[in-house]
């Protein structure tokens, strides 16, 4: 036995910890290394070590359970060598407590064995209890004084066979360490024991003084007996011992991974949840759930406050939500909820609606929904409003084109009738002023013969048939007529004309015109918009030719007058006066500009940011489609990358400025290639 | 005496440009030929100083009749009065009008051809 270890035996309690650590020396079998019969359910990381990991931490297990035991059995030495003490001194005293000599009475020299050699042989080990309790020395020095405990009690109880009984005992005691070396240690004791006061002593070991030759052989084999007994024992409690650290370190083990796969779960379920909440909460369409049977909303994405101009703790008002559907669309809206809640329609169609957001944008929604076994409807909002947009200028643009065709159609084919109505009545005029001059000549000739001979019938006849026909009239009136006609005539040749170059239907590239004729023509065809409400007063400027799709630019400053006619209308219609639309053309540098002021009652504040927005409008149901100032811009802005913008009054009116760039293809170009 | 064919497939329209040119018939001589092939005919007749001709018409276009007056009769000038401005013209010709075109234009146009 050899102690090198000399310092203070640690318990190791990291189960982490993987280094070896410092194992107090307690002298049992060199370890093995046992392989697990058991696999590890889950490994979460290096599994290639997992097994030496283990040994070691079953290792570590292992030797702070030896040395919790160790501590506590040396613990209760202590106890045990102090009650010993006690004890053999009230056994001497009652025993033998006086000795009788010569010299009177003296303490018997039993109670001075055993209050002082009981003394000496405590000192030490409880020294070593008390400083370092379950060091191997600690245990060996506890073995040693308790088997002189048991030589002293045997000694003061006259050498009892039933004393020898401590030794069993005492042995029994000392198997509690589990190691069996302190065994060898004590038998060695009390072998030496024997042997010297056999020798020396007999009395006080065998109770008399000459004990037969074979009875300390008999002593030390029961003793033997008793030690391989308690060291089978002691081996099978330490592989016992072992075996529950193995399993301590396994069931440390499958928590840890248990653990781990809880805590790698739990951030797997976080990183789930919050990707796909981020999926439903940060894009455009707006997720929610109804449930049908409680008729409520249980769920509605919050990024539908932007949608509806409102703020997100407004969305749990579900009364709220439905006051925003338009009123054209709610009547619709419904019985199309209800007829698929009663499996007449299929919910899986889409379903198409407007709403009147706060701050009264008109937002296009397009729902797809599909419903689930326990009633509830889980739908996806999409803003549609700008490819309902485009849908509606691609249906304006298409629709524009054919009235274009058409128009240039109808145009061709008026042009040949008014050209020939147009000779006719030019003829006729012509020819009436010659037949009056031809008639007031034949008039003098009709006097003269009357004045000759008043009774010349053929005279008279002729005067009675010009009375008839109120010739003076004729004469008077006729040419005036055919002149109207001819004006008629011009006037429907002009309409024809401006029909053809406002339509223009093949314009597919831009090119060059002259915007005065333009507009001139476009105002022509827009005369019966404003002929009953407004006088026109234009001033057209010199302008350079301007690139542009004609066709579109006409579209446009039509818009424009039309606007214009109407806020006259609303504007005037109290006080019944004509209104007046100013139209000017300036040229700059680079542009072009068309401006067109009316005198209708201006644009109120809270719509003015709005007055170019597809769908808006303010005028009544019916009235107008709130496209016209968007598809003017769109043409203006987006097509000819002009401007479009307004100055406006309360109660005097509106002007729009319209800003085309002299060679918009050219702007065009620069700007693709600036970006 | 200047000669002027007129073409054209609506009679009514020709009627008319008669009507309205009433007024020169002392200085020009106007023949009105119904149709393309009618006034391929006439040209193949006599010479004109002027031909005014249509060119939509149905089966032989004013094209067809400028042609011939092109190949047959390169001193006589070709005037195109068309119901459409958006027509192409193959070839030169001397003037385009436009339907509607006023009885003014129309002479304007052929005096400054004629002089």
């Amino acid at each position: 036995m050899s102690g090198q270890t000399l310092s203070q035996p640690k318990l190791v309690r990291s189960p982490t910890q993987s280094v070896p650590i410092k194992l107090p020396r307690d002298g049992s079998k060199p370890q093995r290394v046992i392989t697990h019969r058991y696999q590890t359910p889950h490994v979460p990381t290096n599994n290639d070590t997992q097994t030496s990991v283990g040994d070691t931490r079953r290792e570590q297990i292992l030797a702070d359970m030896a040395l919790r035991l160790r501590r506590s059995t040396d613990r209760m030495f202590l106890w045990l060598l102090l009650g010993q003490w006690l004890f053999a001194v009230v056994l001497a005293m009652i025993i033998t407590p006086f000795d009788y000599t010569a010299t009177g009475r003296h303490l018997h020299f039993h109670v001075w064995i055993a209050f002082g050699f009981g003394a000496v042989i405590n000192v030490f080990p409880t020294i070593l209890i008390l400083t370092r309790p379950g060091w191997w020395l600690t245990r060996h020095a506890n073995a040693v004084s308790q088997m002189l405990w048991s030589g002293v009690l045997i000694a003061i109880t006259g050498g009892r066979v039933e004393t020898h009984f401590h030794i069993f005992a005492s042995l029994g005691v000392l198997a509690l360490y589990r190691d069996w070396k302190v065994l060898p240690t004590a038998t060695g004791v009390v072998v030496v024991d024997h042997l010297l006061r056999g020798v020396l002593w007999p009395d006080s070991v065998y109770g008399v003084g000459n004990p037969e030759w074979w009875v300390f052989f008999e002593h030390v084999a029961w003793i033997l007996v008793m030690d391989v007994v308690l060291i089978v024992a002691v081996i099978r409690g330490s592989s016992e011992m072992k075996r529950a650290a193995g399993r301590e370190a396994r069931l440390e083990r499958i928590n840890a991974t248990i653990e781990a796969t809880i805590g790698q779960r739990t951030t797997e379920l976080k990183e789930s949840t919050s990707r796909y909440r981020d999926l439903v909460e940060n894009t455009a369409a707006v997720a929610f759930e109804y449930d049908v049977a409680r008729e409520a909303i249980v769920y509605i994405a919050p990024q539908a406050a932007r949608l509806f101009d409102c703020g997100v703790e407004q969305l749990a008002n579900q009364r709220f939500l439905e006051s925003m559907i338009h009123p054209d669309d709610r009547v619709s809206l419904f019985g199309e909820l209800i007829a698929r809640g009663a499996k007449e329609r299929p919910w899986s169609d889409p379903l198409d609606f407007r709403i009147v957001t706060l701050a009264q944008r008109i937002v296009h929604v397009r729902v797809f929904l599909s419903v689930t076994s326990d009633q509830r409807v889980r739908a996806i909002a999409l803003d549609v409003t700008r490819q309902r947009q485009l849908e509606t200028d691609l249906q304006h643009a298409q629709k524009l084109e054919s009235v274009g065709r058409l128009a240039a159609g109808v145009a061709h084919e008026i042009n040949t009738p008014i050209q020939f109505i147009g000779d006719s009545v030019v003829f006729m005029a012509s020819a009436i002023t010659d037949v009056v001059d031809v008639l007031e000549k034949q008039g003098e000739v009709v006097k003269r013969a009357l004045a000759l001979n008043p009774d010349d019938a053929l005279a008279n006849a002729a005067v009675a048939a010009a009375n008839a026909a109120d010739l003076e009239y004729i004469v008077a009136e006729a040419p005036k007529a055919g002149e109207r006609a001819r004006d008629g005539v011009d006037r429907v040749s002009t309409i024809v004309r401006s029909m053809k170059v406002f339509a223009h239907p093949d314009s597919a590239e831009m090119e060059p015109v002259d915007l005065n004729h333009a507009l001139t023509t476009t105002l022509t065809i827009a005369r019966n918009e404003y002929r009953y409400i407004a006088d026109l007063d234009v001033n057209l400027g010199e302008l350079p030719p301007v690139t542009c799709f004609v066709g579109e630019v006409n579209q446009a400053i039509l818009n424009i007058i039309v606007n214009a006619s109407h806020a006259i209308a609303d504007a005037h219609q109290v006080s019944g006066n004509r209104g007046k639309i100013t139209v000017t053309t300036t040229a700059g540098d680079d542009w072009a500009e068309i401006s067109i002021r009316d005198t209708g009652g201006g644009i109120p504040d809270h719509v003015r940011d709005r007055v170019f927005d597809p769908f808006f409008t303010t005028k009544d149901v019916g009235k107008g489609t709130g496209q016209g100032l968007s598809i003017a811009r769109s043409i203006i802005v987006d097509r000819h990358h002009g401007s479009l913008r307004f100055e406006t009054e309360r109660g005097n009116g509106t002007t729009f400025f319209l800003r085309l760039p002299l060679d918009a293809s050219a702007r065009a170009r620069m700007q693709q290639e600036a970006a | 005496m200047k000669r002027i064919l007129f073409v054209d497939d609506d009679p009514t329209l020709l009627a008319g440009l008669q009507n309205v040119l009433h007024k020169d018939r002392r200085r020009w001589e106007m023949t009105f030929a119904l149709g393309g092939a009618e006034a391929i005919d006439k040209l193949a007749a006599s010479n004109f100083d002027c031909v005014v001709t249509d060119l939509r018409m149905p089966i032989v276009d004013g094209a067809a009749v400028l042609d011939v007056v092109r190949s047959k009769h390169p001193e006589t000038r070709c005037v195109v009065l068309s119901g459409s401005d958006s027509e192409s013209v193959a070839g030169a010709v001397d003037g385009i009008l436009v339907k509607p075109c006023s009885a003014a234009t129309l002479r304007m146009t052929l005096d400054k051809l004629l002089r």
